[in-house]
């Protein structure tokens, strides 16, 4: 507890700082923090950005004091002590590895030695705990990346990666939820649309879920594409 | 015109010329920030909030937000506007056409506005607001996602907008805003603004000598400022070790302290998390120095407290809001 830092950020926003680290741990005390605040309803608390060990909680000085946040903010830590390890959601993510779909699959695997099999399995192993969104909306930065998959980014960034890019960027990998300049090395394309302003959930997932990848071909690639077009893709199959 | 009240097909404008940047914003997509979208939103709150007033329109309307060239616009309609913000020199045919006061406008009517004189960011509010849809809770533009303000970009040559009901009775220039609008038209005719910050939450990056460094000298206001953020050039602030610290969130006004030392303040249309330390936070009272200050301009930090900051806050929420009440209950 004592390693908490609670300090104004502004008139009109609070920090708080957990550990100075990038760990499942750490990471896990903001997301129950936040998980804790949405529930308590604080009135006056307007929306809260969690990310690898802080989180930043948005308030109207009108409606709430900063004194009597931050009392309520350390009930609500003290109440659950970070015991609550409540199930995490997963999404699996179907993804089509190498070829035209992963077209830096081969310098992945002259940097790190493995062939391409290796490489997909190694990728589709663990389940990946997104710390935060940011950057991009819906672009997660995920953990858990086996060590032997570590690959340079690029060193003249692309212009376009294209919406649903799966890449490895140094110790990070993670998929491009719309089209933006980058400098991860692809291996391979998600057909699932990971972010539509339109649709009821604009974003899949959220800082704290965990992300699983899994390998599929080219027809079932297509075949999901097919469905994402035509809207009928049943995207609740994604959780389990 | 008026005879034909058959359908709201007539409740339109025109853009006939976009001027430099002309965007539909309003309070901003709030709630969003934690997936990774910005919040938009006009840059300067008071002079959206002032416009909306003087048209009779609820405080949270969505208004235009013109930078620094601003746009020419064909009312299909008769109704009503308000200019506030940085004077460009608007006209309606040759009448010239002051800031801050409610106009009464004709269909066929032409509003043209020039380069601003003064400030940098115009505010265009209208009768009824603009009927654009919501995305994901807001009217505003968010041009890097391009949803929002209509058309998903900003608005362009030949563009049509809707505009709500032209429904308030009576034209008013509410006395209780005077002062609101002399502290806003002021701010526009200094060059050398003093600006209040709150320190933190990351100042403990910095040397003494590097605060000291951001707090006794000016800092210039340089070209490459925009709706994201306003980057200043100045005295270098000196760090510890290097102002990175592991990515967190960025509030409205965070002064981050990049690594060439000059520090940047956060606006509008940030990235909602960042890895440069933050140096102090600008208090949302003085955010309109920045929705309007120029290239060239000066600023000065000044360290106030919480506390201080907080009873401005409320101070002006508590003008703007009594108004608004008054104006709606007409």
């Amino acid at each position: 507890m004592e390693k908490i830092r609670i300090v104004p950020e502004g008139d009109l926003a609070v920090l708080v700082e957990f550990e100075n680290e990038i760990s499942t741990e750490c990471n896990h005390k903001v997301s129950t923090l936040n998980r804790e605040i949405i529930n308590a309803n604080i009135i006056g608390v307007q929306e809260t950005v969690p990310t690898f060990r802080s989180l930043l909680i948005y308030y109207d000085a009108c409606v709430i004091s900063y004194g009597r946040l931050v009392r309520t903010l350390k009930k609500l830590m003290k109440q659950k002590d970070v015991s609550g390890s409540r199930q995490q959601r997963i999404i699996r993510l179907p993804v089509c590895y190498g070829g035209k779909y992963g077209v830096d699959m081969a310098d992945v695997c002259s940097h790190t030695g493995l062939t391409e099999d290796e490489v997909i399995k190694l990728h589709t192993e663990p389940d990946y705990l997104i710390y935060m969104l940011g950057f991009l909306p819906g672009f997660p930065y995920l953990g858990g990346l086996d060590k032997r998959l570590i690959t340079p980014r690029l060193e003249n960034p692309r212009t376009v990666i294209p919406a649903g890019a799966v890449g490895i960027g140094g110790e990070q990998t993670g998929v491009y939820p719309l089209a933006s300049p980058g400098g991860w090395r692809l291996i391979g394309q998600t057909p699932v649309c990971l972010y539509d302003a339109e649709r009821e959930t604009p974003i899949l997932y959220k800082a704290g879920d965990m992300i699983h990848f899994y390998a599929i071909g080219e027809e079932e690639y297509l075949g999901i594409e097919q469905q994402v077009r035509e809207g009928s893709f049943p995207y609740e199959s994604l959780y389990v | 015109m008026k005879a034909c009240m058959c359908s709201n097909m007539e409740n339109k404008i025109k853009i006939r010329s976009a001027g430099a940047l002309t965007t539909i914003q309003d309070y901003g997509r709030l709630g969003y920030q934690s997936q990774g979208f910005s919040p938009s939103g006009v840059v300067d709150q008071e002079a959206m909030e002032i416009g909306n007033i003087l048209v009779g329109n609820p405080l949270e309307e969505a208004v235009l937000e013109c930078t620094l060239i601003g746009p020419g616009i064909e009312f299909m309609t008769d109704t009503r506007i308000a200019l506030t913000g940085a004077d460009m020199q608007a006209k309606i045919g040759d009448r010239q056409i002051p800031t801050c006061q409610c106009i009464p406008v004709a269909a066929g009517d032409v509003l043209t506005m020039g380069v601003a004189a003064k400030g940098c960011r115009a505010y265009i509010a209208i009768a009824g607001g603009f009927q654009v849809p919501l995305v994901l809770g807001s009217k505003s533009l968010n041009q890097k996602c391009k949803i929002g303000g209509g058309y998903g970009r900003p608005l362009q040559a030949g563009d049509m907008l809707s505009t709500g009901e032209n429904t308030a009775s009576t034209i008013r220039n509410p006395e209780a805003l005077q002062q609101e609008v002399q502290s806003s038209k002021s701010k526009m005719e200094e060059k050398l603004h003093t600006v209040h910050v709150i320190m933190g939450p990351q100042e403990t990056l910095f040397t003494k000598e590097g605060r000291k460094t951001f707090l006794h000298n000016t800092y210039e206001i340089t070209n490459d400022s925009n709706r994201m953020a306003c980057k200043l050039q100045g005295k270098p602030i000196e760090s510890v070790h290097g102002s990175d610290i592991i990515s967190d969130g960025i509030a409205m006004g965070a002064i981050q302290v990049a690594s060439n030392g000059q520090p940047i303040v956060m606006l509008s249309d940030r990235q909602t998390t960042g890895g440069y330390g933050k140096m102090a936070t600008v208090i949302s009272t003085d955010i309109p120095i920045f929705a309007q200050c120029r290239p060239g301009d000066q600023v000065v930090f000044q360290a106030v407290s919480l506390r201080w900051a907080q009873k401005q806050y409320r101070k002006k929420r508590k003008r703007i809001q009594a108004e608004g009440r008054n104006t709606h209950g007409l």
